[in-house]
């Protein structure tokens, strides 16, 4: 039989499904950890003068150049961290280069303008950014960090090579205890398609909610 | 002789072999990415309902699932119910090329869509048939506008071509794996294919600089002066 629906049973189904907490925790600690580390690779590739800007940036170049598996097998085999650090910093050092980038840009994106009339009101330039920069970046930063998240709760699944305990790796060893691949294999993947499409949703949700009208597009 | 040396030059044939298969994985994978692509986006554009929506499920569930999962869904799935059986190597690359097919579908249909809809119009009007409006006019316009976007995915594929060491594809992470546990020099070996890594996405990168600049249209897309 090509798709053999008892293979679907509930134990089965519950072991798999027991994963989803790794693979949210997995999301959202190392989202967490992109989002700090990541704004301050982009305010030192942005604000630093020369010497020190470049060391930000070769840094960013270099986690995004990397696969994510050996990005994984350095931390995991080479600096010997236990597999969930691994998973963690992997996920979350390489997302920082990429939230750094959309942080970034969405600094850019406001208009200099800004800044000085802000600076010429007489506020310090520290009030200028948390008060008038930093609110209108976060809310322009929220489509490109969506992506960024469903792409982050994806990659989860790589973490499967160090052996996480997460939806893949549970699905992976449910499938060989019982030699049945294709509907578990298929069923994960609808798991993380709802996954997927959920956190879509609640975060496309919650730009309409806080998109300060007239500022950045539409959804 | 230095502990890098010995993982560089010892292994010289197994870092070569890994290259090439990460190479050949990438480029085919991105060559069925683009025939995919355009071929949905087309679906996707100028399809009735049913070509739509057909267009549309396979974009979003491809985009909404992990790479891996579909890779194991080919290779270990399928090859259980014993309808194909891929090699570990046609798998992959077969497996990326779907999954390609469905970023790059979306890179098209804006691609597309950037193009002002009045030359549609006039093409129409003189008499083109809508294939002929789509070869001869849109896409000559849209391949130079995906270029960028082309060399993102290009890049994005050699890392994720990575992926094929689980199905026991020997490529360059495979091979630096397999050269760490041989000699114990992990951190050498990680290093020196992360090196390769840097090398193959800044040389990618550069060539498709120099193809975009080759192919541009003076005064339509603006010119590149990196190189």
């Amino acid at each position: 039989m090509i798709f053999d629906v008892s293979a679907l049973n509930l134990s089965n189904l519950i072991y798999v499904l027991r994963g989803i907490f790794w693979t949210l925790f997995l999301t959202f600690v190392s989202i967490g950890l992109g989002l700090i580390l990541g704004s301050a690779l982009a305010f030192g590739e942005v604000y630093l003068p020369p010497p020190f800007s470049y060391i930000f940036r070769i840094i960013g170049e270099v986690l995004r150049g990397v696969p994510l598996i050996l990005l994984f097998l350095i931390l995991y085999f080479a600096f010997n961290l236990g597999m969930t650090l691994s998973a963690i910093l992997g996920l979350g050092l390489r997302s920082a280069s990429y939230q750094g980038q959309i942080f970034r840009s969405s600094l850019e994106a406001i208009s200099a303008g800004q800044l000085h009339a802000g600076l010429s009101l007489g506020m310090t330039k520290f009030q200028v950014f948390k008060e008038i920069l930093v609110p209108q970046a976060l809310r322009i930063m929220i489509p490109g960090w969506t992506n960024e998240f469903i792409t982050v709760l994806k990659d989860t699944s790589i973490a499967f090579v160090l052996g996480v305990m997460d939806i893949m790796t549970r699905a992976d060893f449910i499938a060989r205890s019982i030699g049945r691949y294709f509907e578990i294999y298929i069923f994960i993947a609808l798991v993380y398609f709802v996954l997927v499409k959920t956190s879509m949703s609640i975060l496309n949700n919650l730009y309409e909610r806080v998109r300060i009208p007239g500022l950045g597009e539409k959804r | 002789m230095s502990s890098f040396e010995i993982v560089l030059f010892k292994y010289k044939d197994f870092w070569l072999m890994g290259l090439k298969y990460t190479m050949l994985i990438t480029v085919l994978s991105i060559l069925i990415g683009i025939v995919l692509g355009l071929l949905f986006a087309i679906m996707r554009i100028y399809g009735n309902k049913f070509f739509k929506a057909v267009a549309v499920s396979y974009i979003d569930l491809i985009r909404g699932t992990p790479m891996i999962v579909q890779l194991f869904i080919l290779y270990y799935g399928l090859g259980s119910t014993g309808l194909v059986k891929f090699t570990p190597l046609q798998a992959a690359i077969i497996g990326m090329g779907l999954n390609s097919g469905a970023y790059q579908a979306e890179y098209f249909r804006t691609a597309f869509l950037a193009i002002p809809t009045g030359q549609t119009e006039a093409a129409l009007s003189l008499g083109f048939t809508r294939t002929g409006l789509i070869f001869n006019i849109l896409l000559p316009q849209v391949v130079r506008i995906v270029l960028p976007s082309w060399t993102n995915e290009l890049i994005a594929l050699t890392q994720y071509s990575s992926l094929a060491m689980v199905l026991t594809v020997m490529e360059l992470t495979a091979v630096s794996k397999y050269v760490g546990s041989k000699t114990f020099l992990y951190i050498q070996a990680f290093s020196l294919a992360g090196i390769i890594y840097l090398f193959v996405s800044v040389v990618l990168t550069r060539l498709m600089v120099y193809f975009e600049n080759r192919l541009s249209i003076p005064g339509v897309s603006a010119q590149k002066l990196r190189i």
